[in-house]
């Protein structure tokens, strides 16, 4: 069995808004999985049922050979990171706490009332912060950073969470173009060195091509693609973001521009 | 669509709504028939009431210092377990923490209720079960305010953006961790405020709750 499976998954927003139509997905572990689509096609609802952030309305979705249901929402979050758009740090926590946030899963309330940590989850964080390259930064505040070392912190705050599945929901989003290729590079690096599966929403085609094993694309909240970046051709791509073969292959700068 | 031509400017109904309110205003004045003439005429007396504290009586100083202490104590106090009672309180009554729909309006109502029991009521209350003395006026003042403070703490939480309670959620953090590491940081600075608001009017109120007791005392 795949290590996260869905089945026939629907999601139905109470507004009657349906984001996710029939989806069937079954993702190996280890690979790096890019998913593409227009806004609003469903890549973040996809991404956000498989933690149950959004959880589905319909269909099973299993990880690891555990199905969801409401009542292990929290134990099968504990070891899935999430790495946001907006990083969501907490600004005024400097480096070290924001990454320590990864370990609360396995603390008891008593002892997150007055931030203590032992001693074992300050050596986890460390090691999280050495990955993204940012120790000298540990003891500066969140928001002290720029957007690329904050997206870092992200990366490390999900790493501390000792994870074997990353999801990235528009990671580079609000980057530049360097910051944007450090954070793809190091999400790449921590999937192929560390075997976690990394699932990741892209507005770039040429991103998704370039560090992607696999593509998926979706629009209007069906599964329109999931190939190979070598079988995501010209007039596939114009297919998923509902542009006419003859823009994307004449000017693929357009493409970009319409996401 | 796109189009060539500037669609019409929205209306703005402001003069409308400014004309409607001052209207409604003088109909008030009208109404209650207040008579601007009267506060000129009580200029006189309230100008001979202030021109009293040019003049102070400092015969009584050791008490009257004494008295000025008690009055801060009261109100630290209070508000020190106004703080704890409105700290409890508001992650119940702030949308994006509060465990479900029964919580959110047991704490919303729960805070209605103090702040609508005035604390000089309260105070009477306490100061004939208890008699005389600080220790009612902190319990007055404490539930009273507890009531302001617990709902600017919950609206401050329902401010903070929904996405630091997200990352939270997403590392499977428990309702105490989202308090501790993703609300108190975020919404520290506004808090503080409006807890130095509440001791000062607390200070304010410590006096009037002490005045009153005794001119009542039975």
């Amino acid at each position: 069995m795949a290590y996260i499976s869905l089945r026939a998954v629907h999601k139905t927003y109470p507004n009657g808004y349906c984001a996710l139509k029939n989806i069937n997905l079954d993702i190996e572990a280890g690979q790096f999985i890019a998913v593409l689509g227009p806004s609003g096609a469903g890549k973040s609802t996809l991404l956000r049922a498989m933690n149950a952030l959004d959880p589905a309305t319909q269909g099973e979705i299993s990880i690891d050979g555990v199905t969801l249901n409401k009542k292990n929402y929290r134990k099968i979050r504990a070891h899935i990171g999430m790495v946001f758009q907006q990083f969501n740090l907490v600004d005024r926590l400097n480096v070290m706490t924001n990454v320590l946030v990864g370990r609360l899963a396995e603390r008891s309330w008593l002892s997150s009332l007055f931030y203590l940590f032992p001693k074992t989850d300050y050596q986890i964080t460390e090691a999280a912060l050495r990955e993204v390259d940012l120790l000298d930064k540990a003891w500066s505040r969140a928001d002290k950073l720029s957007g690329g070392q904050q997206q870092r912190v992200g990366i490390a705050r999900a790493l501390a969470q000792q994870p074997k599945l990353i999801l990235a929901d528009e990671p580079i989003a609000s980057l530049d173009p360097k910051a944007s290729e450090e954070v793809l590079t190091l999400l790449r690096k921590i999937c192929s060195e560390k075997g976690i599966t990394v699932i990741i929403n892209l507005h770039q085609v040429e991103y998704a091509k370039q560090y992607a094993d696999r593509i998926i694309a979706l629009n209007a909240g069906w599964l329109v693609f999931d190939g190979s970046p070598e079988q995501l051709t010209a007039a596939k791509q114009a297919e998923i973001y509902g542009t006419t073969y003859e823009e994307t292959s004449h000017e693929p700068e357009l493409v970009l521009a319409h996401t | 669509m796109s189009t060539n031509i500037l669609p019409p400017k929205p209306k703005n109904l402001f003069p409308v709504w400014l004309s409607v309110a001052l209207a409604l205003l003088w109909f008030i004045v009208w109404d209650l028939g207040v008579d601007f003439k009267d506060l000129l005429y009580g200029v006189e007396d309230m100008t001979e009431y202030f021109s009293r504290y040019g003049t102070p009586n400092f015969s009584n100083i050791s008490s009257y210092l004494y008295l000025m202490v008690q009055t801060l104590v009261t109100a630290f106090w209070g508000t020190t377990l106004a703080f704890i009672i409105a700290a409890t309180v508001a992650p119940y009554a702030a949308r994006p923490l509060t465990p479900n729909a029964v919580t959110y309006r047991f704490a919303r109502e729960l805070l209605n209720f103090m702040r609508a029991m005035p604390d000089l009521l309260l105070a009477l209350i306490f100061v004939s079960s208890m008699g005389l003395g600080p220790l009612p006026g902190v319990l007055a003042l404490s539930i009273h305010t507890a009531g302001f403070l617990g709902k600017f703490f919950a609206e401050n939480m329902e401010r903070v953006p929904a996405g630091k309670y997200e990352a939270l959620s997403a590392v499977g953090a428990g309702f105490t961790q989202k308090i501790v590491f993703a609300a108190w940081p975020s919404m520290l600075r506004e808090s503080v405020g409006n807890i130095l608001y509440i001791f000062d009017r607390n200070v304010r109120m410590a006096a009037i709750c002490a005045a009153t007791a005794m001119c009542i005392r039975p």
